[in-house]
Protein backbone atom coordinates (compact mmCIF):
# COMPACT_ATOMS: atom_id res chain seq x y z
CA UNK A 1 0.00 0.00 0.00
CA UNK A 2 3.14 2.51 0.70
CA UNK A 3 4.38 1.89 -2.82
CA UNK A 4 0.68 2.39 -4.08
CA UNK A 5 0.52 5.81 -2.42
CA UNK A 6 3.99 6.64 -3.26
CA UNK A 7 3.16 6.21 -6.92
CA UNK A 8 0.20 8.59 -6.63
CA UNK A 9 2.13 10.86 -5.13
CA UNK A 10 4.51 10.68 -7.67
CA UNK A 11 1.62 11.31 -10.04
CA UNK A 12 0.43 14.17 -8.04
CA UNK A 13 3.69 16.12 -8.28
CA UNK A 14 3.96 15.53 -11.71
CA UNK A 15 0.54 16.78 -12.90
CA UNK A 16 1.59 20.23 -10.36
CA UNK A 17 4.82 20.42 -12.01
CA UNK A 18 2.28 20.30 -15.29
CA UNK A 19 -0.10 23.09 -14.47
CA UNK A 20 0.27 26.73 -15.08
CA UNK A 21 -0.61 29.93 -16.41
CA UNK A 22 2.31 28.89 -19.58
CA UNK A 23 2.36 25.89 -21.46
CA UNK A 24 5.86 23.72 -21.15
CA UNK A 25 7.19 20.56 -21.58
CA UNK A 26 7.87 19.88 -18.06
CA UNK A 27 10.60 17.12 -18.61
CA UNK A 28 12.74 19.44 -21.03
CA UNK A 29 12.46 22.38 -18.67
CA UNK A 30 13.59 20.08 -15.90
CA UNK A 31 16.49 18.32 -17.76
CA UNK A 32 17.14 22.07 -18.83
CA UNK A 33 17.40 23.25 -15.41
CA UNK A 34 19.58 20.50 -14.13
CA UNK A 35 21.80 21.15 -16.41
CA UNK A 36 21.76 24.71 -15.52
CA UNK A 37 20.89 26.34 -19.31
CA UNK A 38 19.06 29.88 -18.89
CA UNK A 39 15.62 29.10 -21.08
CA UNK A 40 12.19 30.41 -20.06
CA UNK A 41 11.13 26.35 -19.32
CA UNK A 42 14.28 25.99 -17.32
CA UNK A 43 13.33 28.91 -15.13
CA UNK A 44 9.89 28.08 -15.05
CA UNK A 45 10.18 25.05 -14.13
CA UNK A 46 13.14 24.97 -11.55
CA UNK A 47 12.21 28.08 -9.86
CA UNK A 48 8.69 28.54 -9.74
CA UNK A 49 6.83 25.18 -10.32
CA UNK A 50 9.41 22.93 -8.72
CA UNK A 51 10.22 24.42 -5.63
CA UNK A 52 6.40 25.05 -4.99
CA UNK A 53 5.63 21.44 -5.56
CA UNK A 54 8.47 20.25 -3.39
CA UNK A 55 7.28 22.39 -0.79
CA UNK A 56 3.73 21.57 -1.04
CA UNK A 57 4.89 17.56 -0.49
CA UNK A 58 6.88 18.13 1.97
CA UNK A 59 4.42 20.60 4.23
CA UNK A 60 1.75 18.13 3.56
CA UNK A 61 3.77 15.17 4.54
CA UNK A 62 4.86 17.02 7.62
CA UNK A 63 1.98 17.70 8.59
CA UNK A 64 0.15 14.14 8.00
CA UNK A 65 2.33 12.22 9.63
CA UNK A 66 2.73 14.41 12.97
CA UNK A 67 -0.79 14.50 13.20
CA UNK A 68 -0.68 10.63 13.26
CA UNK A 69 1.67 10.53 15.89
CA UNK A 70 0.22 13.52 18.17
CA UNK A 71 -3.11 11.46 17.78
CA UNK A 72 -1.38 7.87 18.83
CA UNK A 73 0.06 9.93 21.65
CA UNK A 74 -2.43 11.32 22.97
CA UNK A 75 -4.64 7.95 22.02
CA UNK A 76 -7.25 11.10 20.86
CA UNK A 77 -8.49 11.19 17.08
CA UNK A 78 -9.31 14.88 17.70
CA UNK A 79 -5.83 15.89 18.41
CA UNK A 80 -4.55 18.13 16.32
CA UNK A 81 -0.81 18.95 15.53
CA UNK A 82 -1.28 22.53 16.71
CA UNK A 83 -1.68 21.35 20.32
CA UNK A 84 1.98 21.26 21.03
CA UNK A 85 1.93 25.38 20.45
CA UNK A 86 4.30 24.77 17.77
CA UNK A 87 2.14 26.34 15.10
CA UNK A 88 1.38 29.38 17.34
CA UNK A 89 5.02 29.66 18.10
CA UNK A 90 6.07 29.40 14.50
CA UNK A 91 3.41 32.15 13.12
CA UNK A 92 4.69 34.77 16.09
CA UNK A 93 8.33 33.61 15.17
CA UNK A 94 7.65 34.69 11.84
CA UNK A 95 5.82 37.99 12.06
CA UNK A 96 8.46 39.28 14.49
CA UNK A 97 10.26 39.30 10.90
CA UNK A 98 7.87 41.24 9.00
CA UNK A 99 7.87 43.57 12.05
CA UNK A 100 11.03 43.92 13.62
CA UNK A 101 12.90 43.15 10.02
CA UNK A 102 14.99 40.30 11.89
CA UNK A 103 17.40 38.35 10.02
CA UNK A 104 17.91 40.70 6.97
CA UNK A 105 20.90 38.46 5.88
CA UNK A 106 18.55 35.26 5.28
CA UNK A 107 16.69 37.41 2.55
CA UNK A 108 13.24 35.65 1.68
CA UNK A 109 13.65 32.91 4.26
CA UNK A 110 14.00 35.18 7.11
CA UNK A 111 10.10 34.34 8.32
CA UNK A 112 10.65 30.50 8.03
CA UNK A 113 13.99 30.89 10.06
CA UNK A 114 12.73 32.82 12.51
CA UNK A 115 9.78 31.10 12.62
CA UNK A 116 11.46 27.77 13.58
CA UNK A 117 12.96 29.60 15.71
CA UNK A 118 9.44 30.76 17.59
CA UNK A 119 8.27 27.11 17.28
CA UNK A 120 11.50 25.67 19.12
CA UNK A 121 10.95 28.34 21.95
CA UNK A 122 7.12 27.46 22.11
CA UNK A 123 7.66 24.12 22.52
CA UNK A 124 10.65 24.17 24.82
CA UNK A 125 8.13 26.27 27.28
CA UNK A 126 5.19 23.86 26.60
CA UNK A 127 7.90 20.98 27.68
CA UNK A 128 8.89 22.55 30.49
CA UNK A 129 5.32 23.58 31.73
CA UNK A 130 3.82 20.28 31.11
CA UNK A 131 7.00 18.51 33.09
CA UNK A 132 7.39 14.99 33.64
CA UNK A 133 3.46 14.43 33.83
CA UNK A 134 0.04 12.97 32.08
CA UNK A 135 -0.46 13.40 28.74
CA UNK A 136 -3.60 15.35 29.71
CA UNK A 137 -1.49 18.34 31.09
CA UNK A 138 0.32 18.44 27.22
CA UNK A 139 -2.72 19.54 26.13
CA UNK A 140 -2.98 22.04 28.95
CA UNK A 141 0.13 22.93 28.44
CA UNK A 142 0.26 23.19 24.33
CA UNK A 143 -3.47 25.38 25.08
CA UNK A 144 -1.48 27.72 27.69
CA UNK A 145 1.51 28.48 25.12
CA UNK A 146 -0.88 28.68 22.10
CA UNK A 147 -2.87 31.28 23.74
CA UNK A 148 0.22 33.02 25.28
CA UNK A 149 1.51 32.87 21.63
CA UNK A 150 -1.56 34.17 20.29
CA UNK A 151 -1.83 36.96 22.46
CA UNK A 152 1.43 38.08 21.36
CA UNK A 153 0.85 37.53 17.68
CA UNK A 154 -2.26 40.07 18.00
CA UNK A 155 0.03 42.40 19.79
CA UNK A 156 2.49 42.21 16.65
CA UNK A 157 -1.05 42.61 14.42
CA UNK A 158 -2.22 45.23 16.68
CA UNK A 159 1.17 47.71 16.06
CA UNK A 160 2.26 46.64 13.14
CA UNK A 161 4.35 49.49 11.90
CA UNK A 162 2.15 50.23 8.48
CA UNK A 163 -0.76 48.77 6.53
CA UNK A 164 1.15 47.12 3.86
CA UNK A 165 3.16 45.28 6.74
CA UNK A 166 0.02 44.18 8.20
CA UNK A 167 -1.81 42.98 5.38
CA UNK A 168 1.63 41.25 3.83
CA UNK A 169 1.78 39.59 7.79
CA UNK A 170 -2.26 38.27 7.45
CA UNK A 171 -1.55 37.11 3.87
CA UNK A 172 1.57 35.26 4.99
CA UNK A 173 -0.11 33.88 8.38
CA UNK A 174 -3.34 32.85 5.65
CA UNK A 175 -0.68 30.00 4.31
CA UNK A 176 0.64 29.73 1.26
CA UNK A 177 3.68 27.58 -1.08
CA UNK A 178 3.73 30.28 -3.90
CA UNK A 179 6.49 32.72 -4.12
CA UNK A 180 9.10 30.30 -2.26
CA UNK A 181 12.25 29.22 -3.75
CA UNK A 182 14.59 26.30 -2.83
CA UNK A 183 15.81 27.82 0.27
CA UNK A 184 12.68 26.96 1.95
CA UNK A 185 13.19 23.95 1.13
CA UNK A 186 16.25 23.44 2.94
CA UNK A 187 14.86 24.86 6.11
CA UNK A 188 12.20 22.53 5.72
CA UNK A 189 14.16 19.17 4.47
CA UNK A 190 15.97 18.65 7.68
CA UNK A 191 13.40 19.38 10.30
CA UNK A 192 11.18 16.62 8.18
CA UNK A 193 13.68 14.24 8.13
CA UNK A 194 14.59 14.67 11.99
CA UNK A 195 11.50 15.21 13.30
CA UNK A 196 9.92 12.16 11.22
CA UNK A 197 13.10 10.44 12.23
CA UNK A 198 12.34 10.89 16.15
CA UNK A 199 8.39 9.68 15.62
CA UNK A 200 9.63 6.85 13.63
CA UNK A 201 11.70 5.27 16.29
CA UNK A 202 8.79 5.49 19.23
CA UNK A 203 6.74 3.63 16.57
CA UNK A 204 6.60 0.52 19.12
CA UNK A 205 5.63 2.90 21.92
CA UNK A 206 2.55 4.54 19.73
CA UNK A 207 1.28 0.81 19.25
CA UNK A 208 2.04 -0.59 23.24
CA UNK A 209 0.28 2.99 23.52
CA UNK A 210 -2.76 1.37 22.24
CA UNK A 211 -3.92 -0.43 25.58
CA UNK A 212 -2.78 2.51 27.93
CA UNK A 213 0.08 3.92 29.71
CA UNK A 214 0.21 1.46 31.79
CA UNK A 215 0.56 -1.99 29.49
CA UNK A 216 3.16 0.02 27.60
CA UNK A 217 5.09 1.10 30.12
CA UNK A 218 4.54 -2.94 31.63
CA UNK A 219 6.10 -4.07 28.39
CA UNK A 220 9.02 -2.14 28.90
CA UNK A 221 8.74 0.79 26.65
CA UNK A 222 9.55 4.05 28.25
CA UNK A 223 6.51 6.35 28.24
CA UNK A 224 8.28 9.61 29.75
CA UNK A 225 11.35 9.78 27.13
CA UNK A 226 9.24 8.01 24.13
CA UNK A 227 6.52 10.73 24.41
CA UNK A 228 8.91 13.48 24.58
CA UNK A 229 10.74 12.53 21.82
CA UNK A 230 7.19 11.97 19.57
CA UNK A 231 6.52 15.60 20.90
CA UNK A 232 9.26 17.16 20.24
CA UNK A 233 9.13 15.22 16.91
CA UNK A 234 5.94 16.49 15.92
CA UNK A 235 6.56 20.48 17.02
CA UNK A 236 9.46 20.36 14.60
CA UNK A 237 6.98 18.65 11.93
CA UNK A 238 4.37 21.54 12.62
CA UNK A 239 6.90 24.64 13.44
CA UNK A 240 8.92 23.72 10.52
CA UNK A 241 5.70 23.66 8.12
CA UNK A 242 4.12 26.87 9.61
CA UNK A 243 7.38 28.85 9.44
CA UNK A 244 7.51 28.29 5.69
CA UNK A 245 3.52 28.25 4.19
CA UNK A 246 2.12 29.67 7.21
CA UNK A 247 -1.07 27.56 8.78
CA UNK A 248 -2.46 25.29 6.15
CA UNK A 249 -5.12 23.80 8.63
CA UNK A 250 -6.84 20.94 8.95
CA UNK A 251 -4.38 18.47 7.16
CA UNK A 252 -2.65 16.88 10.36
CA UNK A 253 -6.30 16.73 12.50
CA UNK A 254 -7.82 14.71 9.25
CA UNK A 255 -5.14 12.96 7.51
CA UNK A 256 -4.49 10.13 9.84
CA UNK A 257 -8.50 9.29 9.89
CA UNK A 258 -8.17 8.56 5.98
CA UNK A 259 -5.02 6.70 6.24
CA UNK A 260 -6.46 3.98 9.44
CA UNK A 261 -8.80 2.22 7.68
CA UNK A 262 -6.11 0.94 5.56
CA UNK A 263 -3.89 0.14 7.51
CA UNK A 264 -6.31 -1.93 10.32
CA UNK A 265 -6.55 1.46 12.57
CA UNK A 266 -2.74 0.46 13.57
CA UNK A 267 -0.97 3.79 15.06
CA UNK A 268 2.50 2.18 14.21
CA UNK A 269 1.84 1.74 10.70
CA UNK A 270 -0.24 4.60 9.93
CA UNK A 271 2.63 7.06 10.47
CA UNK A 272 4.34 6.44 6.55
CA UNK A 273 0.98 6.56 4.80
CA UNK A 274 -0.48 9.72 6.69
CA UNK A 275 2.80 11.35 5.43
CA UNK A 276 2.27 10.47 1.49
CA UNK A 277 -1.21 11.30 1.66
CA UNK A 278 -0.61 14.43 3.69
CA UNK A 279 1.89 15.32 0.55
CA UNK A 280 -0.60 14.19 -1.78
CA UNK A 281 -3.68 15.99 -0.38
CA UNK A 282 -1.83 18.98 -0.45
CA UNK A 283 -0.16 19.29 -3.30
CA UNK A 284 -3.87 18.20 -4.96
CA UNK A 285 -5.17 21.26 -2.93
CA UNK A 286 -2.26 23.61 -4.63
CA UNK A 287 -2.66 22.44 -7.38
CA UNK A 288 -6.88 23.58 -7.02
CA UNK A 289 -5.48 26.97 -6.19
CA UNK A 290 -3.38 27.47 -9.40
CA UNK A 291 -6.28 26.05 -11.24
CA UNK A 292 -8.53 29.04 -10.00
CA UNK A 293 -9.56 31.71 -12.43
CA UNK A 294 -6.49 34.85 -12.17
CA UNK A 295 -7.27 37.43 -9.72
CA UNK A 296 -6.70 37.45 -6.51
CA UNK A 297 -5.31 34.56 -5.09
CA UNK A 298 -7.29 32.02 -2.84
CA UNK A 299 -4.72 31.00 -0.61
CA UNK A 300 -4.12 27.11 -0.12
CA UNK A 301 -4.49 27.65 3.90
CA UNK A 302 -7.98 28.91 3.67
CA UNK A 303 -8.53 26.16 1.02
CA UNK A 304 -7.80 23.50 2.98
CA UNK A 305 -9.81 25.08 5.95
CA UNK A 306 -13.08 25.70 3.67
CA UNK A 307 -12.27 21.52 2.77
CA UNK A 308 -11.10 20.35 6.58
CA UNK A 309 -13.89 22.39 8.52
CA UNK A 310 -16.82 20.67 7.38
CA UNK A 311 -14.91 17.43 7.21
CA UNK A 312 -14.29 17.15 10.84
CA UNK A 313 -17.47 18.48 11.48
CA UNK A 314 -18.61 15.11 10.31
CA UNK A 315 -15.69 13.75 12.75
CA UNK A 316 -17.38 14.98 15.55
CA UNK A 317 -20.74 13.87 14.79
CA UNK A 318 -19.37 10.59 14.24
CA UNK A 319 -18.08 10.44 17.35
CA UNK A 320 -21.00 11.84 19.49
CA UNK A 321 -23.19 9.11 17.70
CA UNK A 322 -20.25 6.45 20.00
CA UNK A 323 -21.50 7.86 23.29
CA UNK A 324 -25.18 8.35 22.70
CA UNK B 1 15.48 -20.67 43.03
CA UNK B 2 12.37 -18.65 43.91
CA UNK B 3 11.46 -17.25 40.50
CA UNK B 4 10.58 -14.15 42.19
CA UNK B 5 11.70 -13.04 45.65
CA UNK B 6 10.96 -10.03 47.53
CA UNK B 7 12.97 -8.55 50.20
CA UNK B 8 11.63 -5.50 52.69
CA UNK B 9 9.04 -4.00 49.48
CA UNK B 10 8.22 -0.47 50.59
CA UNK B 11 5.87 1.76 48.43
CA UNK B 12 4.93 5.32 49.79
CA UNK B 13 2.71 4.96 52.29
CA UNK B 14 0.66 1.99 50.26
CA UNK B 15 3.13 -0.63 50.76
CA UNK B 16 5.24 -1.74 53.83
CA UNK B 17 7.80 -4.47 54.56
CA UNK B 18 6.75 -6.63 51.57
CA UNK B 19 8.42 -10.25 52.16
CA UNK B 20 7.43 -13.16 49.65
CA UNK B 21 9.15 -15.44 47.84
CA UNK B 22 6.87 -16.93 44.58
CA UNK B 23 7.77 -20.45 43.63
CA UNK B 24 8.15 -22.06 40.03
CA UNK B 25 4.63 -23.57 39.34
CA UNK B 26 2.92 -21.63 41.80
CA UNK B 27 -0.41 -20.13 41.70
CA UNK B 28 0.03 -17.46 44.52
CA UNK B 29 -3.31 -15.28 45.25
CA UNK B 30 -3.62 -11.72 46.52
CA UNK B 31 -6.24 -11.02 48.75
CA UNK B 32 -7.63 -8.14 51.11
CA UNK B 33 -9.96 -5.48 50.96
CA UNK B 34 -9.91 -2.12 48.61
CA UNK B 35 -6.94 -0.05 48.94
CA UNK B 36 -5.15 -2.72 50.56
CA UNK B 37 -1.99 -2.19 48.06
CA UNK B 38 -3.12 -5.61 45.67
CA UNK B 39 -2.35 -3.68 42.73
CA UNK B 40 0.24 -1.50 43.80
CA UNK B 41 2.46 -5.00 44.59
CA UNK B 42 1.90 -6.24 40.99
CA UNK B 43 2.94 -2.59 39.66
CA UNK B 44 5.84 -2.91 41.66
CA UNK B 45 6.63 -6.13 40.49
CA UNK B 46 5.88 -5.28 36.32
CA UNK B 47 8.02 -2.18 37.14
CA UNK B 48 5.26 0.72 37.47
CA UNK B 49 6.29 2.08 39.90
CA UNK B 50 9.75 3.21 41.97
CA UNK B 51 10.12 0.99 44.55
CA UNK B 52 12.04 0.92 48.10
CA UNK B 53 13.38 -2.46 49.16
CA UNK B 54 14.48 -5.40 46.83
CA UNK B 55 12.35 -7.26 43.82
CA UNK B 56 14.50 -10.53 42.42
CA UNK B 57 13.85 -12.79 39.55
CA UNK B 58 15.98 -15.44 39.87
CA UNK B 59 18.40 -14.00 41.97
CA UNK B 60 18.59 -10.80 39.97
CA UNK B 61 18.01 -7.63 41.10
CA UNK B 62 15.15 -6.70 38.73
CA UNK B 63 15.94 -2.81 38.90
CA UNK B 64 19.01 -3.46 37.44
CA UNK B 65 17.07 -5.39 34.44
CA UNK B 66 16.56 -3.59 31.01
CA UNK B 67 12.85 -3.07 30.59
CA UNK B 68 12.24 -5.18 27.49
CA UNK B 69 14.29 -8.25 29.24
CA UNK B 70 12.03 -7.76 31.99
CA UNK B 71 8.77 -7.41 30.15
CA UNK B 72 10.33 -10.63 28.31
CA UNK B 73 9.82 -12.30 31.67
CA UNK B 74 7.32 -10.66 32.78
CA UNK B 75 3.84 -10.12 31.56
CA UNK B 76 0.80 -7.60 33.67
CA UNK B 77 -2.47 -8.05 32.64
CA UNK B 78 -4.24 -5.11 34.11
CA UNK B 79 -7.98 -4.14 36.05
CA UNK B 80 -8.87 -2.43 33.26
CA UNK B 81 -7.72 -2.91 29.87
CA UNK B 82 -9.23 -0.95 26.70
CA UNK B 83 -8.10 -0.18 22.94
CA UNK B 84 -7.81 3.24 22.03
CA UNK B 85 -8.03 2.35 18.36
CA UNK B 86 -10.80 -0.21 16.39
CA UNK B 87 -7.96 -2.81 17.02
CA UNK B 88 -8.37 -6.07 15.41
CA UNK B 89 -7.63 -9.33 17.54
CA UNK B 90 -4.97 -10.66 15.98
CA UNK B 91 -3.50 -6.97 16.21
CA UNK B 92 -4.30 -6.77 20.03
CA UNK B 93 -2.59 -10.22 20.74
CA UNK B 94 -0.05 -9.62 18.28
CA UNK B 95 0.95 -6.24 20.87
CA UNK B 96 2.26 -9.06 23.46
CA UNK B 97 5.05 -9.44 20.67
CA UNK B 98 6.32 -5.82 21.61
CA UNK B 99 9.14 -6.80 23.95
CA UNK B 100 10.24 -9.41 21.43
CA UNK B 101 10.32 -7.30 18.62
CA UNK B 102 8.81 -9.70 16.43
CA UNK B 103 4.85 -10.71 15.58
CA UNK B 104 4.97 -14.49 15.69
CA UNK B 105 1.98 -15.64 13.72
CA UNK B 106 2.37 -18.68 14.94
CA UNK B 107 2.52 -17.88 18.64
CA UNK B 108 -0.11 -15.49 17.95
CA UNK B 109 -2.42 -18.12 16.61
CA UNK B 110 -1.47 -20.31 19.51
CA UNK B 111 -2.17 -18.04 22.10
CA UNK B 112 -5.85 -17.28 20.26
CA UNK B 113 -6.41 -20.86 20.46
CA UNK B 114 -5.36 -21.39 23.80
CA UNK B 115 -8.30 -18.82 25.08
CA UNK B 116 -10.59 -19.97 22.44
CA UNK B 117 -10.50 -16.57 20.42
CA UNK B 118 -9.29 -17.85 17.41
CA UNK B 119 -12.48 -17.50 15.70
CA UNK B 120 -12.27 -13.78 16.02
CA UNK B 121 -8.92 -13.06 15.32
CA UNK B 122 -10.19 -10.93 11.94
CA UNK B 123 -13.11 -9.15 14.40
CA UNK B 124 -12.47 -5.91 15.45
CA UNK B 125 -11.78 -5.91 19.78
CA UNK B 126 -14.27 -3.49 20.05
CA UNK B 127 -17.48 -5.61 18.98
CA UNK B 128 -16.16 -7.96 20.82
CA UNK B 129 -18.39 -8.40 24.47
CA UNK B 130 -16.77 -7.41 27.90
CA UNK B 131 -16.58 -11.26 28.20
CA UNK B 132 -14.95 -12.16 24.93
CA UNK B 133 -12.55 -9.12 25.34
CA UNK B 134 -11.64 -10.46 28.34
CA UNK B 135 -10.01 -13.49 26.93
CA UNK B 136 -8.31 -11.39 24.00
CA UNK B 137 -6.23 -9.16 26.77
CA UNK B 138 -5.20 -12.67 28.52
CA UNK B 139 -4.51 -14.10 25.03
CA UNK B 140 -2.09 -10.64 24.32
CA UNK B 141 -0.06 -11.60 27.67
CA UNK B 142 -0.03 -15.08 26.40
CA UNK B 143 1.73 -14.69 23.49
CA UNK B 144 4.66 -12.93 24.92
CA UNK B 145 5.02 -16.22 26.63
CA UNK B 146 5.95 -14.97 29.92
CA UNK B 147 7.44 -16.98 33.09
CA UNK B 148 5.32 -14.66 35.14
CA UNK B 149 1.72 -13.12 34.62
CA UNK B 150 0.24 -11.05 37.08
CA UNK B 151 -3.23 -10.70 36.76
CA UNK B 152 -4.52 -7.82 38.62
CA UNK B 153 -8.44 -8.63 39.40
CA UNK B 154 -9.26 -10.58 35.94
CA UNK B 155 -12.34 -11.64 36.97
CA UNK B 156 -13.76 -8.72 37.74
CA UNK B 157 -17.06 -8.04 36.09
CA UNK B 158 -17.35 -11.19 34.27
CA UNK B 159 -19.60 -14.18 34.92
CA UNK B 160 -19.61 -16.87 36.06
CA UNK B 161 -18.74 -19.14 32.72
CA UNK B 162 -16.12 -16.59 31.75
CA UNK B 163 -14.85 -16.31 35.54
CA UNK B 164 -13.67 -20.35 35.09
CA UNK B 165 -12.40 -20.17 31.67
CA UNK B 166 -9.74 -17.10 32.89
CA UNK B 167 -9.08 -19.18 35.86
CA UNK B 168 -8.45 -22.15 33.97
CA UNK B 169 -6.05 -20.53 31.67
CA UNK B 170 -4.10 -19.29 34.21
CA UNK B 171 -3.97 -22.61 36.61
CA UNK B 172 -2.54 -24.10 33.21
CA UNK B 173 -0.13 -21.38 33.26
CA UNK B 174 0.50 -22.24 36.33
CA UNK B 175 3.09 -25.08 36.06
CA UNK B 176 6.82 -26.25 35.60
CA UNK B 177 8.59 -23.07 35.38
CA UNK B 178 6.21 -20.51 35.20
CA UNK B 179 3.73 -19.11 37.79
CA UNK B 180 0.99 -16.59 38.10
CA UNK B 181 0.31 -14.22 40.92
CA UNK B 182 -3.14 -13.11 40.95
CA UNK B 183 -5.06 -10.27 42.92
CA UNK B 184 -8.51 -11.26 43.47
CA UNK B 185 -11.48 -9.88 45.34
CA UNK B 186 -13.65 -13.63 45.75
CA UNK B 187 -12.19 -15.44 48.72
CA UNK B 188 -14.13 -18.75 47.63
CA UNK B 189 -12.40 -18.66 44.15
CA UNK B 190 -9.02 -17.69 45.95
CA UNK B 191 -9.59 -20.76 47.93
CA UNK B 192 -10.53 -23.46 45.35
CA UNK B 193 -7.92 -21.95 42.50
CA UNK B 194 -5.04 -20.73 44.22
CA UNK B 195 -1.63 -22.76 45.80
CA UNK B 196 -1.31 -19.94 48.22
CA UNK B 197 -2.67 -17.11 49.49
CA UNK B 198 -1.50 -13.27 50.29
CA UNK B 199 -3.89 -11.28 52.62
CA UNK B 200 -2.54 -7.92 52.26
CA UNK B 201 -4.21 -5.55 54.68
CA UNK B 202 -3.27 -1.31 54.89
CA UNK B 203 0.10 -1.89 52.44
CA UNK B 204 1.68 -4.98 55.20
CA UNK B 205 1.08 -8.52 54.93
CA UNK B 206 -1.27 -10.07 56.84
CA UNK B 207 -0.74 -13.46 56.61
CA UNK B 208 1.05 -15.68 53.81
CA UNK B 209 0.30 -19.50 53.66
CA UNK B 210 -2.29 -22.01 52.23
CA UNK B 211 -5.67 -20.93 51.91
CA UNK B 212 -6.63 -22.97 55.47
CA UNK B 213 -3.82 -21.46 56.58
CA UNK B 214 -5.00 -18.00 55.84
CA UNK B 215 -8.64 -17.56 55.77
CA UNK B 216 -9.14 -18.26 59.43
CA UNK B 217 -12.50 -16.06 60.90
CA UNK B 218 -10.15 -14.25 62.83
CA UNK B 219 -8.22 -12.94 59.72
CA UNK B 220 -11.50 -12.36 57.92
CA UNK B 221 -13.04 -10.35 60.87
CA UNK B 222 -9.85 -8.20 61.40
CA UNK B 223 -9.20 -7.13 57.84
CA UNK B 224 -12.59 -7.04 56.32
CA UNK B 225 -14.51 -6.70 59.75
CA UNK B 226 -17.18 -9.25 59.08
CA UNK B 227 -17.74 -12.30 60.88
CA UNK B 228 -17.16 -15.39 58.06
CA UNK B 229 -17.66 -18.91 58.50
CA UNK B 230 -14.82 -20.52 56.81
CA UNK B 231 -15.41 -24.71 55.71
CA UNK B 232 -12.65 -26.65 54.41
CA UNK B 233 -13.52 -29.80 55.42
CA UNK B 234 -15.37 -30.70 51.89
CA UNK B 235 -14.74 -31.04 48.56
CA UNK B 236 -14.64 -27.67 47.67
CA UNK B 237 -13.71 -24.91 50.44
CA UNK B 238 -16.48 -22.60 51.38
CA UNK B 239 -16.30 -19.30 53.06
CA UNK B 240 -19.59 -17.66 53.70
CA UNK B 241 -19.78 -14.11 54.94
CA UNK B 242 -22.76 -14.51 57.74
CA UNK B 243 -25.21 -11.31 57.58
CA UNK B 244 -24.53 -8.54 59.18
CA UNK B 245 -27.62 -6.97 61.58
CA UNK B 246 -27.59 -3.18 61.89
CA UNK B 247 -27.13 -2.39 65.68
CA UNK B 248 -30.16 0.16 64.86
CA UNK B 249 -32.41 -3.02 64.70
CA UNK B 250 -31.10 -4.85 67.29
CA UNK B 251 -32.40 -2.37 69.90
Amino acid sequence: MTSALTLLMLLTALVSLHVGSSDIAVLDGLWQWLQGADSAAAIVIGEIRLPRTLLALTVGAALGMSGAALQGLLRNPLADPGLTGASQGAALGAASVFYFGLFPAAGAAAPALAGLIGAGIAMSLMLLLAGPSRQAMVIMAGLAISTLTGALLAAVLNFAPNPFALSELVFWLLGSVSERGLDHLWILLPALLLGGGLIWSQRRLLLGLSLGEQVAQSMGLSYTRGSRLIILGAALLVGASVAVAGAIGFVGLLVPHLVRPLVRNRPDRVLIPAALVGAILVCLADIVVRGMPPGRELKLGVLTSLIGAPLFIWLVWQERKKWL
Amino acid sequence: MALISIEQLQLDSRLAGINLCLEPGELLGVIGPNGAGKSSLLECIAGLQPYGGRIALEGQDLSRLHGLKRARRIALLPQRCQSAWALKVADVIALGRLPWGDEDASLIEQAAEHTGVAEWLDSRVDHLSGGEQARVWLARVLAGQPDIILADEPLASLDLHYQQRVLELLRQHAQAQRSVILSIHDLNLAACWCDRLMLLDSGRVHAIGTPEQVLTPDAIRQVYQVDAKVDFSGEQPLIQVMKQVPKQVLR
